[in-house]
């Protein structure tokens, strides 16, 4: 049942570009910093997912939340002049990075489990 | 657990959805600003520029009300002036009018110019042919020419007064009239002589009818008696204007 998630996504690309709505330039780094809390929390849900402990709960609320906070903290940087979305994009990225690492590291296992 | 397992499903859906919908919109806002690379840490600069340029622009429009102040100041002392003779007067104004450095009122006409309707010259066969039709510089050069010719005083495109030293020119899709710029549909307004510039602009085998002729093709407006026109001054830079004497 993995497609249904990838067509949803192809479906969300396909609005988005389609409709016409965008957002004013000066909000795009609140967006873009939300897409990264966003990519973390997806790539966080396929490791729990291969970890055998995912939790929708955890998971819909982690995306929700992240992607709000990751923009109300760049927001909030921005207001009192401190570069708070560096913390955000380094938090984000090196835990980005950390469940990719994860993630390639259960799927080898699981395949040489499956192999033997 | 199926409905578990299909409610997670349905989760990761709308998830995935929300997702790529706003990748694809900061991909859409990123494609439009590829200019301005980084914006995150251009941000400041650009707002304190945007600051700058508000800034510029008030003093600009100050000034500019400062100077039609003063200019009206000028008028007025002239006429308070009892020994200027009346013939020096008179003289002064009809300089003032054809320099375009008063607004003025009268009688007159109006017209307006847009591209094509047809897009393409059909069946030509020749590629030459085949462009759009579209205004250019010398169309509403030939217009305001004719207009001086015929006796008009003054004469404004789309509601910028051209001056003596005028330049009309084509800078991609804009017209550029004086400093300022402008765009289709083009309206032209004189003051003259109604019937005069109205006889000299619709005669047979002249400038409308080159521009509406199967060279041109564009849409003319017929030009119309107007009781009452007012065209504004000369907004720009008047030193420029001068030392454009020579060349204009």
């Amino acid at each position: 049942m993995i497609w249904i998630p990838i067509v949803g996504l192809a479906l969300g690309v396909f609005i988005g570009l389609v409709i016409n709505f965008s957002i004013p330039i000066q909000y795009s780094s609140y967006l873009s910093i939300a897409i990264l809390a966003a990519l973390d929390t997806v790539f966080g849900g396929i490791r729990a997912s291969l970890e055998r402990h995912f939790d929708s709960k955890v998971f819909i609320s982690g995306f929700f939340f992240n992607t709000l906070l990751a923009a109300l903290l760049a927001f909030i940087g921005v207001k009192l002049g401190v570069d708070l979305y560096l913390a955000a994009v380094f938090a984000f990225g090196v835990r980005l990075f950390q469940n990719i690492a994860t993630i390639r590291r259960l799927l080898m296992n699981r395949r040489q489990n499956s192999v033997k | 657990m199926p409905s578990a397992r299909a409610r997670s499903t349905v989760i990761l859906t709308i998830i995935s959805m929300v997702f790529g919908f706003m990748l694809a919109i900061q991909y859409r806002v990123t494609q439009q600003t590829s200019s301005s690379v980084e914006i995150l840490s251009s941000n400041q600069n650009t707002k304190q520029t945007l600051e700058e340029l508000k800034v510029i622009q008030d003093t600009n429009k100050q000034l500019e009300t400062k100077l039609s102040e003063l200019e009206q100041q000028i008028v007025q002392y002239e006429k308070q002036s009892g020994a200027m003779n009346e013939n020096l007067r008179k003289e002064l104004e009809n300089a003032r009018i054809l320099a375009a450095t008063v607004p003025v009122q009268g009688p007159g006409i109006q017209l307006t110019i847009s591209d094509s309707d047809m897009n393409r010259v059909p069946n030509s066969g020749d590629p030459e042919k085949e462009i759009p039709r579209i205004i250019h510089d010398v169309d509403i050069n030939r217009v305001v020419n004719e207009l001086f010719l015929a006796g008009a005083e003054a004469v404004a495109v789309n509601g910028i007064r051209v001056a003596t030293t005028r330049s009309i020119v084509c800078i991609g899709p804009v017209v550029k009239v004086n400093d300022q710029t402008t765009t289709v549909p083009v309206k032209i307004e004189a003051i003259g002589n109604p019937q005069q510039l109205i006889t000299a602009l619709t005669m047979r085998a002249g400038v409308l009818d080159y521009l509406r002729g199967p060279d041109r093709q564009l849409t003319v407006v017929p030009p119309k008696e107007v009781p009452l026109l007012k065209l504004p001054a000369y907004t720009g830079d008047f030193n420029r204007l001068s030392k454009n004497e020579d060349g204009g």
